[in-house]
């Protein structure tokens, strides 16, 4: 069955990704129940070229362990900590990191069309600051 | 469309795009330094992967600092790792949960590609190697 | 006597002192590479700082690092001469790249109210980068 498939909107450039349903069976099934989001998205601070989100979804919280967990974010990639409290996506280099080092993640989903644009407009955080993410689900209609 | 690679162990094979946006000058010497025939053998310390030694080619002058570095080797992902003061550089196939490591811990490769279509054969001839040894590996240019 | 140097941004100035007899080598080149002009960005990997590039401090001779730090504090200056690298903090952060843990040179400290600069910095995290001026304070 192909995987499902998410809707990336970050201040205008869109992109699709799909669910890494084989690798993060309950994450992305936690994740699909929190569609749609809607929020802002901000340069991440010891992750490297990555920006995060809060999404305080409830779906997520639930989700308590990592499945399949990477500490490295290749670009294009979305992923998630336990309890749903951060996702990130990455636009280059990029590890899962806070104040205390290195930490583990689980992969949510990996942008499959339009990947180059949307990864320039996440580097745009950078120097300009806070833009805004919508992520919303391709109807399989 | 970028450039493919295709890699078969055992006569199992799978198509790879090379990564050569995230990439371009490892993915370049890469390209450059195949096709290689050799062996593979199961990593020791990195997880659900196999590595191979590449001792010719542009790979063998890459600087040792990752153009893009990474310690996680995704599943269907190849990294490659260069250690020009030793003349070579190796690739790590990942087929499962995988890590680049050394005996002290943590360290970081590039990745270069990423499997298209179904590796599931590929994988399976990879896996095998943990429990019966070294296989014979190639890794050759698609499309020209 | 110390020499002094102002730093400006996002409409703040603030006043910064050389430790000129802990780091007499980086604050010569400091000293000599003013002014500066360059944009203040939030850093990306060392956590609550803020970062301003100057090419012309990037320079091997001032290896080995004077007065080393690993953690930067607030109201500190610190330099990565590898990457001419002039680094800020407002809270809880740390010398690193994606290779991990690192150094740097510290070499001033900034002078008196130190609460609306160091908001300045935070605030590129949300913001996106700033123009800084560092300049020479003469007298």
């Amino acid at each position: 069955m192909a995987a499902r498939r998410i809707r990336i909107n970050v201040d205008g450039v869109e992109a699709v990704a799909e669910l890494q349903e084989d690798l993060s069976p309950r994450a992305t099934a936690a994740f699909w129940e929190s569609l749609p989001i809607n929020k802002p998205l901000v340069a991440a601070k010891w992750s490297g070229r990555a920006c995060f989100i809060h999404p305080a979804a409830e779906p997520l919280r639930a989700i308590e362990t990592l499945e399949n967990p990477v500490t490295s974010i290749y670009p294009g990639t979305i992923v998630m900590r336990p309890r749903g409290s951060e996702e990130l996506i990455s636009y280059g280099e990029s590890e899962y990191r806070w104040a205390v080092g290195t930490d583990y993640v689980t992969r949510l989903a990996k942008i499959v069309e339009n990947r180059g644009p949307l990864i320039e407009m996440l580097a745009r955080t950078h120097d300009e600051g806070d833009k805004h993410i919508t992520i919303t689900r391709v109807d399989a209609s | 469309m970028g450039k493919r690679i295709r890699v078969e162990v055992d006569g199992a094979g799978a198509d790879f795009d090379l990564l050569e946006e995230w990439a371009p000058t490892t993915t370049a010497a890469l390209w450059d330094s195949l096709p290689v025939e050799t062996t593979t053998i199961h990593g020791r310390v990195s997880g659900d992967t196999c590595f191979v030694a590449l001792r010719e080619g542009p790979v063998t002058k890459l600087p040792e600092k990752a153009e893009l570095g990474v310690t996680s080797i995704y599943k269907g992902y190849i990294v490659l790792a260069a250690f020009p003061a030793r003349g070579f550089a190796e690739l790590f196939i990942s087929y499962g949960q995988a890590e680049y490591r050394g005996d002290i811990g943590r360290l970081y490769a590039t990745p270069v590609a990423e499997v298209t279509g179904d590796p599931a054969a590929l994988f399976d001839a990879l896996k095998r190697t943990r429990a019966e040894g070294r296989k014979s590996i190639t890794v050759r240019r698609l499309d020209g | 006597m110390s020499r002094r140097v102002e730093l400006e941004v996002a409409g703040v100035t603030v006043t910064a002192v050389l430790l000129e007899d802990l780091a007499p080598k980086t604050t010569s080149a400091f000293w000599e590479a003013l002014p500066i002009q360059q944009t203040l960005r939030h850093v990306r990997w060392g956590g609550n700082g803020a970062y301003v590039i100057e090419r012309k401090l990037r320079d091997e001779k001032l290896f080995p690092l004077e007065n080393r730090i690993a953690y930067y504090f607030p109201g500190t200056i610190s330099l990565k001469p590898e990457h001419g690298e002039l680094a800020f903090s407002y809270g809880q952060s740390q010398a690193r790249s994606l290779g991990g843990n690192g150094w740097a040179t510290h070499f001033a400290d900034i002078e008196g109210d130190t609460s609306e600069f160091l908001d300045v910095l935070a605030r590129t995290q949300h913001e996106g980068g700033k123009p800084m001026v560092i300049r020479r304070k003469e007298g």
